[in-house]
């Protein structure tokens, strides 16, 4: 069951990605902060109308949380969107998505000491290998 | 300037994507309500994106209306999707395929908008596919570790 419901959000999440790279391949760059607030809109309103959401009584956390969420979404947005003005497709998406992973874990090792198992490292090598063959040409 | 010079620009999408990575596993964590919390984020990207509206004085578009509406739908249902398949199933599992959706992404870029991928960047996609799937198996080792 869960297997079908990740499979639909992996899709879901690949369209949503694409159709921020529509917006500039229909020419419509100066329109982003526009194309922004229609998305975002739609999902509010989606999230309003659900009907599951019968009781809008809200935790401190999940305010909290969900600022957190909405400032990082927004501002991940915006520079994913102007990378794409310069930048093909494939690239961004493959250095934002796995290029988090990767960062992430080097900050967890240089910062926090994290100790990685051999699959961990591996991840880290062939991660930035990865981007090294994604800034050629 | 050629790609190297660019992928500057992605570094601050990186940073708040692994910030946003970060929290999804905090809102599991904490037990927030995930539909509340999402109207909560959704709510207040709507307004920062207006203010940004305001700030750039955007004018009215129906072909952006219509690709933002369209992806709206779509990214309501990813993370909805990806939080509710957090708490039924295999949390490493479901991190994994979701992180998978970037080739999604590249197969409509090259099959719907003709972009050409050069083979270079054919093997960088494909390296980033193999680290994610490490990761996974990393972090299925050291819970394994941790159980032990």
């Amino acid at each position: 069951m869960w297997i079908n419901i990740i499979l639909v959000a992996m899709i879901a999440n690949g369209i949503a990605l694409a159709s921020m790279k529509a917006v500039h391949q229909y020419g419509y760059d100066k329109f982003i902060p526009f194309f922004l607030f229609c998305m975002y809109t739609t999902s509010t309103l989606i999230s309003r109308l659900s009907p599951e959401f019968k009781k809008p009584v809200f935790d401190k956390k999940e305010v909290f949380m969900g600022l957190a969420l909405g400032v990082s979404v927004v501002a991940g947005m915006v520079f994913v969107t102007l990378a794409l003005r310069f930048l093909p497709g494939c690239v961004v998406y493959s250095v934002v998505n796995g290029g988090a992973v990767v960062l992430v874990s080097i900050a967890a090792a240089l910062i926090f000491r994290e100790k990685y198992s051999i699959f961990g490292i591996l991840g880290i090598i062939s991660g930035v290998v990865s981007v090294f063959f994604l800034s050629l040409k | 300037m050629d790609n190297k010079e660019f992928l500057i620009l992605l570094l601050p999408a990186l940073i708040f994507y692994s910030i946003l990575g970060y929290l999804y596993k905090m809102i599991i964590r904490k037990n927030c309500r995930i539909k509340n919390t999402l109207f909560v984020s959704f709510a207040c990207a709507m307004l920062l994106s207006a203010i940004l509206c305001l700030l750039f004085r955007c004018s009215f578009s129906p072909g952006v209306l219509l690709i933002g509406v369209t992806g709206g739908i779509f990214l309501y249902a990813a993370v909805y999707l990806y939080l509710k398949s957090l708490t039924l199933g295999k949390k490493i599992i479901s991190w994994v395929i979701f992180k998978m959706s970037l080739v999604v992404a590249v197969l409509i870029s090259v099959f719907l908008w003709g972009e050409n991928i050069t083979s270079k960047q054919t093997i960088g996609i494909m390296l980033m596919i193999i680290s994610v799937i490490f990761f996974g198996l990393d972090m299925r080792t050291r819970k394994k570790e941790d159980v032990d």
